[in-house]
């Protein structure tokens, strides 16, 4: 049986489309940073890069997600973000040692404007805001 | 990298920036100047890209090698992208995501232009 008639609106429209271009920015900025600092020095810090691509990884997933309106996949991927951003941005103010600065998520993204602690949040505002009424949900 | 280009191209940059985001909160779509603004901004970025890997093949090469190229190939490829990203959204939205793509490509060229200062 397929889903029956789709109630929910689609999630990368109107404001949803420049959440979209923003998430895609942001994807392709961490992605390459996170793609370069494992070519040249993975040595330095293993585990911070590999976070970071990690990171990168579902921002792309975040994007391509909010975009298409694959709702569970953009839900799973923001709050995988959400999460990260919190527990790694809560860790490395308790334990500076822990991560080096260069991580996406460290000090809640301070790095990188607090977009990496802004973007999940609006995101999960967006599939909100478009989710199907209650009403219609089975 | 020529620094004044770089200085033209964040002015035009941020102007189109500012104006998209007026014509936004004015609920209207990016009219021919704007339009004819951006593909002059995407004409001096070719310009600048153009010009920079005239210089990196002359044998003129920035510290940090990669992060500079990886900016410039953003750099040409962002304007066209979020045009092209921006023109399905028919209502204000669609200018504002052109408005935030130039605002990015200022910064983008100033962070270009001291990567290659730096080297």
């Amino acid at each position: 049986m397929s889903v029956g008639p789709s109630v929910s609106e689609p999630v990368g429209v109107g404001p949803g489309r420049l959440l979209v271009a923003v998430y895609g920015i942001f994807a392709v900025a961490a992605a390459s940073r996170a793609g370069l600092q494992l070519l040249t020095r993975f040595d330095e810090a293993p585990l911070a890069y590999l976070l970071s691509a990690l990171a990168a990884v579902v921002y792309v997933v975040a994007t391509v997600a909010l975009g298409r309106s694959k709702r569970r996949l953009a839900l799973a991927a923001c709050g995988f973000e959400l999460t990260g951003v919190l527990v790694v941005g809560t860790v490395s103010l308790l334990v500076p040692d822990a991560f080096p600065d260069e991580t996406v998520w460290s000090v809640y993204g301070a790095g990188y404007g607090f977009f990496p602690l802004l973007l999940p949040v609006l995101g999960l505002l967006r599939l909100r805001r478009t989710r199907a009424p209650r009403t219609v949900c089975r | 990298m020529i620094d004044r280009l770089a200085v033209g191209v964040a002015v035009v940059a941020v102007l189109l920036g500012v104006a998209g985001m007026v014509l936004a909160a004015l609920d209207r779509r990016p009219g021919r100047p704007v339009l004819q603004g951006v593909l002059l901004l995407q004409l001096l970025l070719l310009a600048q890209a153009a010009v920079a890997v005239t210089r990196l093949v002359q044998g003129d090469r920035p510290v940090e090698l990669g992060v500079f190229v990886g900016y410039l190939l953003v750099s040409v490829l962002l304007v066209p992208g979020g045009a092209i990203w921006s023109l399905e959204e028919k209502s204000r939205y669609g200018t504002l995501i052109l408005a935030v793509v130039c605002l990015v490509v200022a910064v983008l060229q100033q962070r270009l232009l001291s990567l290659w200062v730096l080297g």
